[in-house]
């Protein structure tokens, strides 16, 4: 009786391993913590048999690990350029494709007169205001160049904190900066939920001023054959993705 | 490469030594001096920080600062400092995370000095800061200098808490193990090879000073 129970056991501790999901490893910009767990069920309806499992990190800092042998199967980039550096370095399966579009909005968790639009930040009453490194993280960029396009970035330079991503340029904002450059998608994490006021809280950033950030993505070469890999790309431009995105304030590719 | 990163980084570095140093040594007296039992649980307090991770006091002190939590107001209402993000907030960071540093270095040479010593000093009429001035500290400098030493390492190689309160601003809180994460970040490893190199050097200069000094006060 004992033995049977024992065999018994083995095996299903056996099978469930072959029942186990595949698991897919996913490098993603920070702004898309917050759509991480839609997009994960949404994948995992459509291919029960994969799990999606995501890394965040500035588009830049991921890269560097992918180049130096991190062992992701997918990199969403928060740009194009980032994911096509890695094409560029024949890395990647196939060609960058672009699977959603970011808005850049202004945050604040303080009682600003946001009418004025970008020209809050020459107020004496911020006197911090948050934006990621320019240099590796595309949401960053944008927000610098909409201050230039718009003349005012000389003048608030010196009230400038930067934070490494997205992400944490929302920390500093919901902490100790009075305003900051952020994801449009971030209105939907839950620290920030209380601070979804148009108007009052936040603006969008007239994307007439700054470069679209096409956010794109890559197979990386190094995944091999990787079936869900090529699933997950299947799915990114699916209309269910899309759906996802769309609830999360991204715009169509 | 700019000259900027490196002038913050050794400017934290002396604050924050100089203000452990001030602050830890009564410290370390009186836990050196300690007879009562519950004086552990607050020396286990303060060696906290040698093992938690820095993302966790970071975290801590970013919600602490920040001009919303009771301190972070105070500060802001009385001197209009905003911590976070300041020069100020970052030593903070360095001194909570260094005071372990400093603290055992100099508990450890308190307890070095011989208790004969500190007898004979009082026998002969001496108050406690004259033993402390003329006998205690002369007879532990080479515990005093790994305490300054370590601290002042571990300041300069502090990056957890800067990253997560500094807010890289350019001279202020942009140390060089900022600058650094920022170099590899924009995929410019020449840059951060730069920066990179002095502080290996200056570490080992540290070290090997350290050791040197050991190795005297063991001859003695």
């Amino acid at each position: 009786m004992k033995r049977i129970a024992i065999t018994v056991l083995a095996l299903a501790w056996a099978f469930s391993f072959a029942a186990a999901q595949e698991k897919l490893s996913i490098a993603a910009a920070a702004n898309l913590s917050a759509v991480k767990d839609q997009l994960g069920a949404a994948f995992a309806r459509m291919y029960p048999q994969y799990q999606a499992e995501f890394t965040f990190g500035s588009s830049g800092s991921l890269v560097t690990q992918i180049k130096n042998g991190a062992p992701f199967q997918v990199f969403m980039s928060a740009d194009t350029g980032f994911a096509q550096d890695l094409v560029q370095a024949k890395m990647t399966t196939g060609p960058a494709k672009v699977y959603a579009v970011g808005k850049l909005i202004l945050l604040t968790t303080r009682n600003l007169d946001l009418s004025k639009g970008l020209a809050i930040l020459e107020d004496p009453g911020v006197t911090h205001w948050a934006n990621c490194n320019p240099e590796t993280a595309p949401y960053g960029r944008a927000a610098r160049e909409a201050l230039i396009k718009t003349g005012i970035y000389e003048s608030v330079a010196p009230k400038l904190v930067t934070a490494q991503n997205v992400t944490q340029a929302l920390q500093f904002t919901l902490t100790s900066a009075d305003a900051g450059f952020v994801n449009k998608s971030a209105l939907f994490s839950k620290e920030v939920q209380a601070y979804d006021k148009e108007g009052t809280f936040w603006f969008e950033v007239d994307p007439s001023l700054y470069a679209p950030i096409e956010q794109a993505f890559v197979v990386l070469a190094a995944s091999g054959d990787s079936k869900p890999a090529a699933a997950f790309a299947d799915f990114l431009s699916s209309s269910e993705a899309q759906a996802v995105f769309a609830a999360f304030g991204y715009g169509k590719p | 490469m700019e000259l900027a990163p490196f002038l913050v980084s050794l400017r934290l570095g002396a604050w924050v030594t100089i203000l452990l140093l001030v602050v830890c040594f009564p410290l370390a007296w009186a836990f050196a001096r300690a007879r009562a039992g519950w004086t552990v649980f607050l020396e286990a307090l303060t060696s906290l920080p040698l093992v938690l991770a820095p993302t966790v006091l970071g975290f801590y002190l970013l919600v602490a600062l920040s001009p919303r939590s009771p301190v972070g107001a105070f500060f802001q209402s009385t001197f209009g400092l905003r911590i976070a993000f300041s020069f100020v907030g970052i030593v903070v960071g360095g001194c909570v995370s260094g005071l372990p540093f400093m603290l055992t270095s100099l508990k450890t040479g308190i307890l070095g000095v011989s208790p004969g010593l500190l007898e004979a000093s009082y026998t002969l009429g001496k108050g406690r800061l004259r033993t402390i001035l003329r006998i205690v500290i002369p007879n532990m400098r080479a515990a005093l200098f790994a305490g300054i030493v370590t601290t002042y390492a571990h300041a300069i190689g502090e990056f957890g808490i800067v990253l997560m309160i500094g807010g890289s601003i350019p001279g202020v809180t942009k140390t060089v193990s900022i600058a650094v994460y920022e170099h590899v970040e924009a995929l410019d490893f020449s840059g951060a090879q730069v920066y990179s190199i002095a502080l290996v050097a200056a570490s080992y200069v540290a070290i090997l000073a350290l050791l040197f000094m050991q190795r005297r006060g063991a001859r003695r």
